[in-house]
């Protein structure tokens, strides 16, 4: 179940997508999620839809997978849809059901918000699919250097994020072990009254919390051994290059946008 | 009586993660009778106990425990049902703790699986005293003890379900030596004394050729060899073609052959081996 979660997961690959400078990818989503609430007709949309599937085929991504992870956040689209079928009023009347009307407007806004949202998440699991979570936060760190003069402490920020995005599938592969040993001992959460559901919550997150506590407290000695200081320069391994097709890469999107204004200048 | 027809098991089915970590495993487990899985790491081992109380359920194939059917369709009714009948400890039991007290804790699964408190307590009471707990820990909190005693609980909490057949995976890993023996003959005890079947996850050759009455060798999802342990278990050819090493009592025993050192039936623990050896020797040097 809990293996089906994409947001934060990485599968590495060797696209060009996969290739590109993690700034720029950072960079690239941010200027798309812009663009994105430029969108106001199904043209746009339907370009927005297009440049999302070709990024994802050069990604080397599989779109019935990319579909497979927003299953989960099904719910959110139902809910954004529903509201405003229900809520936005304009156009024809369809439907009237007395206490209630189902407009046109309130359809086609519907559909629009939804693959607003779509788009947005699909875009930035694009970024966390074909960045590893060490590139990323390297990334941000480079990105948020200069923020380094105002004393802001930018390496320990991406220290600390580089750890807790590193902690994420070891702690859901320690979730999914202590739900099956509870499992085994009769406990669920999805039978029983309030307070056995309560109780069956209680009897993870405890066995939860003290292992991340166990975790955090051995990597903290770990640390302490091999010399981590806080105050220490710290250099990196890894160095990030920016490359011409990071360049082209940020020019196809001003690009895209310049298309976008193109369409809604004629009216499309 | 539990049999497993052509199970198989798929991870991640259809996405970059997909991982076959059992094709067609067939075999049988007799009721009463200790038996010892063994195999390396990644070989299927963990994936293929967890199908036998329904914590995986099969991609195809199926698992039949008594009258109860597992396979790809079967509804989480039927869970409770399986629960009830095989128990499951665990790798590192004591990460399940989290009750206030140790009583609580044992009696958590009793009264999920529907028994009622007094029995719930009498049976935590009954394997608390068989695990060597204390009555004065009984309402201390389980996270004040130490590895071995924490171990012991949780492993109390599986046992006081009752249940005719327990799952131990790897009972001693990380245990110090006083417990790594005391947590072994438990589970012998469970067996001889209790008549639970119980079905052993090791690594350890030693403790499954002195432990287990029969031996099933698992290597990249399939069962590549099954039967008695002192066949399986005393088979350097096998083993070594699996990577495995002969158990240390086996091999002593194997080398002292060539001297005329041939017990029947061979020793198979140390203290077996010892007082066999010591009983050859004597009757030797007259």
């Amino acid at each position: 179940m809990l293996s089906k979660v994409l947001i934060g997961r990485y599968i590495p690959g060797d696209s060009v997508i996969h290739a590109l400078d993690p700034r720029s990818k950072i960079l690239l989503t941010v200027l798309f999620m812009v663009i994105v609430f430029l969108a106001n007709s199904w043209a746009t949309y339907i370009t927005l839809i297009l440049f999302v599937l070709i990024v994802t085929k050069v990604a080397g991504l599989s779109i019935r997978f990319l579909f497979d992870g927003l299953k989960l956040i099904l719910v959110l689209f139902i809910f954004t849809f529903l509201m405003h079928v229900f809520l936005t009023k304009g156009g024809t009347v369809l439907v009237d059901g007395g206490f209630f009307t189902i407009e046109s407007e309130g359809i086609i806004t519907g559909i629009f918000i939804t693959l607003r949202l779509t788009l947005l998440v699909v875009v930035t699991t694009i970024l966390t699919l074909t960045t590893s979570p060490i590139e990323l936060t390297h990334g941000l760190e480079r990105m948020f250097q200069p923020l380094k003069r105002i004393g802001f402490p930018v390496s320990e920020v991406a220290m600390m994020m580089s750890i807790s995005l590193r902690f994420i599938p070891t702690l859901m592969d320690e979730t999914e072990k202590i739900i099956k040993a509870q499992s085994a001992r009769g406990s669920s959460f999805r039978m029983g009254g309030l307070k056995e559901r309560f109780q069956a919550l209680l009897s993870i997150f405890i066995p939860l919390f003290v292992s991340a506590f166990k975790r955090a407290e051995e990597l903290a000695v770990a640390m302490d051994v091999r010399g981590y200081n806080v105050k220490g320069k710290r250099t990196s391994y890894r160095l990030l290059e920016w490359k011409s097709s990071d360049t082209i890469a940020i020019i196809i999107m001003i690009l895209l946008a310049a298309l976008l204004f193109g369409l809604r200048a004629i009216g499309l | 009586m539990i049999k497993i027809n052509q199970l198989m098991s798929i991870y991640n089915h259809k996405t970059p993660f997909e991982f076959k970590a059992l094709h067609d495993v067939n075999t049988t487990f007799e009721p009463n009778k200790i038996h010892g899985i063994i195999g390396h790491t990644g070989s299927g081992k963990s994936t293929f106990i967890q199908h036998l109380n329904a914590l995986l359920l099969p991609s195809s194939g199926e698992v039949i425990i008594g009258d109860t059917i597992i396979n790809k369709k079967t509804k989480a009714k039927v869970f409770h049902k399986i629960r009830r009948s095989i128990g499951m400890v665990f790798q590192f039991p004591e990460n399940q703790l989290f009750e206030e007290t140790v009583m609580k804790d044992v009696m958590f699964g009793p009264l999920n699986i529907g028994i009622d408190e007094e029995t719930a307590r009498k049976n935590a009471e009954k394997y608390l005293t068989l695990l060597g707990i204390d009555e004065s820990e009984y309402e201390a909190s389980p996270f004040e003890l130490s590895g071995g005693q924490m171990r012991k609980v949780a492993i109390a909490g599986i046992l006081s379900m009752d249940q005719d057949t327990i799952i131990f995976d790897e009972p001693t890993a990380g245990l110090d030596p006083k417990s790594h023996i005391e947590v072994m003959d438990l589970i012998y005890n469970l067996n001889r004394e209790h008549g639970k079947t119980i079905i052993l996850v090791s690594h350890n050759m030693d403790d499954c050729y002195q432990y287990t009455d029969t031996i099933k060798i698992f290597s990249h999802g399939e069962i590549v060899s099954e039967g008695d342990t002192v066949d399986i278990l005393q088979d350097e050819a096998l083993l070594t073609s699996m990577n495995l090493e002969l158990p240390k009592v086996a091999r002593l025993t194997k080398d002292l052959k060539a001297r005329g050192f041939n017990p029947n039936p061979p020793p198979r623990s140390t203290d077996e081996f010892i007082s066999m050896y010591d009983m050859w020797r004597s009757s030797h040097a007259e």
